[in-house]
């Protein structure tokens, strides 16, 4: 059930994104077209009109990029309320099938679409770097310049690491803590599309219906705002970190040691507020299970 | 704000006990090898002291009915008396009412909404869907669904399996809704004004489709206005009116009195709404 649920979801999230990831896919093809044009031919010696170009379409793939997250949201929240509290509740809510299991399948679909539109942003701007780098290292050092880019995001990393004070990490630790970043945030992704459903449920349930849009907006962040407390005031008492070296990942409750292992070249992640953010989203879920069974009506 | 639990809101006095009937008994092997015995009520629904109020404005006001299993119930009232109210919380979409129901001798849940089918009075369907879609849809979640019953109805109904529902009249869609509803072999059909919205010509085809399709033994209950075109079709008549029931009973009582069903209403709702 929960699959066909969640597939059911998927294909209605899908429809209402489909439109900007097409346009992506077009702003795409014409930066990379652009990237056969001989510029030299136009007069430019690095910074000139194809830099230009590139640039305007550059930014305008970035601002697609970030139009796709809103209206991956704006998708999922009209699909929510529509699919469990509007007229398709009617069929929704009188399946033979378990309320968490409901919210479990547009929990995943949604979060699957709103992960991967920050991830085709993230994408989108880091390409929009490379591409835009690309043209003038190109035109300036010829051929050499996948080694030129490469080079320059090394000394990037060593300048920042010099103005920290800390020891330089390898390139193993640094893809190993970027890995790490990238699930945080992911879990935080995951965590706001859960608060989304949350609220949207409770501004469904008598007396709270009576808020409109208002009332959405307003108990999603009061729900984040529980949520982000709870995490607070754990880390305030408990910071459990874990450390990433070459071969091995630690975990410690120490400051100095986290010190210490910066001072080695090696790196180090606070995971208490990620852990608790997980747990009180497992509260939150249960809340709004409990919500969708006693409280809410289709209407 | 403080919810009450719903055990709080509960009436205090326990169902009466409750009698079933055992189907499949004589199973004609030995009891051993035989499969689990379907427990049936007598009755598909018992309610007690149910009230719903839409923010202060009280709509069902402390009814409480049964229902016999194996009826064509018709749920008869005027605008805005609870028949749609009561129709969604017996089918499991309303759930902030006070009192106790029995759904086939189950609390409203996933058991009961597994034997319910249920019509409502609007689209339900999501507009990119096609018919083979909502076909296949039912089929993946009902498993008393019979997905050929449904496609020989909508070729009976003229509905192309590749047709969006966007696309769809408003007609096209209730027979669409009606197909994939009338297509299950549930034990309990909810049919919320399944005519409401239909021409004559295809009101006479609807009422075909819904008499002769329901699983036999099943208990069918109808909310209509059309009194006169659905009266002979009647075993048992449940009157809401002013938030009360005001009538519920057996059609040959009703006949009895020697008042046809469709004047029994007037005289009855007449008499509900009569302004003191």
């Amino acid at each position: 059930m929960l699959g066909k649920l969640t597939k059911n979801t998927f294909k209605a999230n899908m429809s209402s994104v489909s439109n900007v990831y097409l346009a992506m896919g077009i702003i795409g093809i014409i930066m990379l077209a652009l990237l056969v044009i001989d510029w030299t031919k136009w007069g430019d010696t690095g910074i000139g009109l194809g830099l230009v170009i590139k640039i305007i379409s550059s930014a305008a793939l970035c601002i697609t990029a970030g139009l796709g997250i809103i209206m991956t949201i704006a998708g999922i929240v009209s699909e929510y309320q529509r699919n469990m509290f509007g007229a398709e509740g009617h069929l929704t809510m009188s399946l033979p099938v378990r309320s968490s299991t409901l919210l479990l399948s547009k929990w995943i679909a949604g979060s699957f679409w709103v992960v991967l539109s920050y991830l085709v942003l993230c994408l989108c701007a880091f390409g929009s770097f490379i591409y835009i780098i690309r043209h003038s290292v190109n035109i300036v050092q010829g051929n050499d310049m996948y080694y030129s880019v490469y080079e320059l995001v090394i000394e990037m990393i060593e300048q920042l690491s010099y103005s920290a004070g800390i020891a330089t990490p390898s390139m193993a630790v640094l893809l190993s803590l970027a890995s790490i970043y990238a699930f945080d945030g992911a879990v935080r992704l995951i965590v706001f599309v859960l608060l989304i459903f949350f609220a949207i449920t409770l501004s469904n349930c008598r007396p709270f219906h009576k808020t409109g849009k208002f009332g959405k907006i307003l108990y999603f962040f009061l729900g984040f705002f529980a949520v982000s407390t709870f995490a607070g005031m754990i880390t305030k008492f408990i910071k459990i970190y874990i450390i990433i070296s070459e071969t091995a990942y630690t975990f410690t409750l120490s400051q100095a040691e986290v010190a210490a292992a910066w001072d080695l070249g090696f790196g180090a992640y606070s995971i208490t507020n990620l852990y608790c953010t997980a747990i009180a989203a497992v509260f939150v879920f249960l809340i709004t299970t409990v919500l969708i069974d006693r409280r809410v009506n289709v209407s | 704000m403080a919810f009450k639990s719903r055990k709080q809101k509960y009436s205090p006095e326990p169902f009466e006990n409750e009698s079933v009937t055992v189907e499949n008994e004589d199973v004609g092997y030995p009891e051993e090898y035989a499969a689990p015995v379907q427990r049936k009520s007598d009755y598909a629904f018992k309610v007690r002291n149910l009230t719903k109020d839409y923010d202060g404005n009280v709509v069902l006001n402390n009814i409480s009915f049964d229902i016999p299993s194996g009826k064509i119930v018709g749920l008869l009232g005027p605008n805005g008396c609870g028949k749609t109210t009561l129709m969604k919380i017996l089918a499991g979409l309303i759930h902030d009412y006070t009192g106790m129901i029995k759904v086939d001798g189950k609390p409203i849940g996933i058991g009961s909404k597994a034997h319910v089918a249920y019509l409502p009075d609007c689209t339900f369907f999501p507009e990119r869907f096609r018919t083979i879609d909502c076909i296949n849809y039912y089929g993946d979640f009902f498993q008393d669904f019979d997905k050929v019953k449904a496609i020989e109805f909508a070729a009976r109904f003229g509905l192309d399996l590749n047709q969006k529902v966007k696309t769809m009249s408003k007609g096209m869609k209730e027979k669409l809704q009606l197909l994939v509803v009338m297509s299950r072999s549930a034990d309990i059909y909810l049919l919320d004004e399944p005519l409401g919205g239909v021409d004559p010509a295809a009101r006479s085809v609807i009422l075909d489709i819904i008499m002769n399709n329901y699983k036999e033994n099943a208990t069918v209950v109808l909310s209509t206005h059309l009194v006169n075109d659905l009266e002979h079709s009647f075993d048992h008549i449940l009157m809401l009116g002013h938030g009360s029931i005001l009538v519920n009973t057996g059609i040959e009582t009703l006949r009895s009195t020697g008042k046809s069903v469709e004047e029994i209403f007037k005289e009855v709702i007449g008499d509900a709404w009569e302004v003191d």
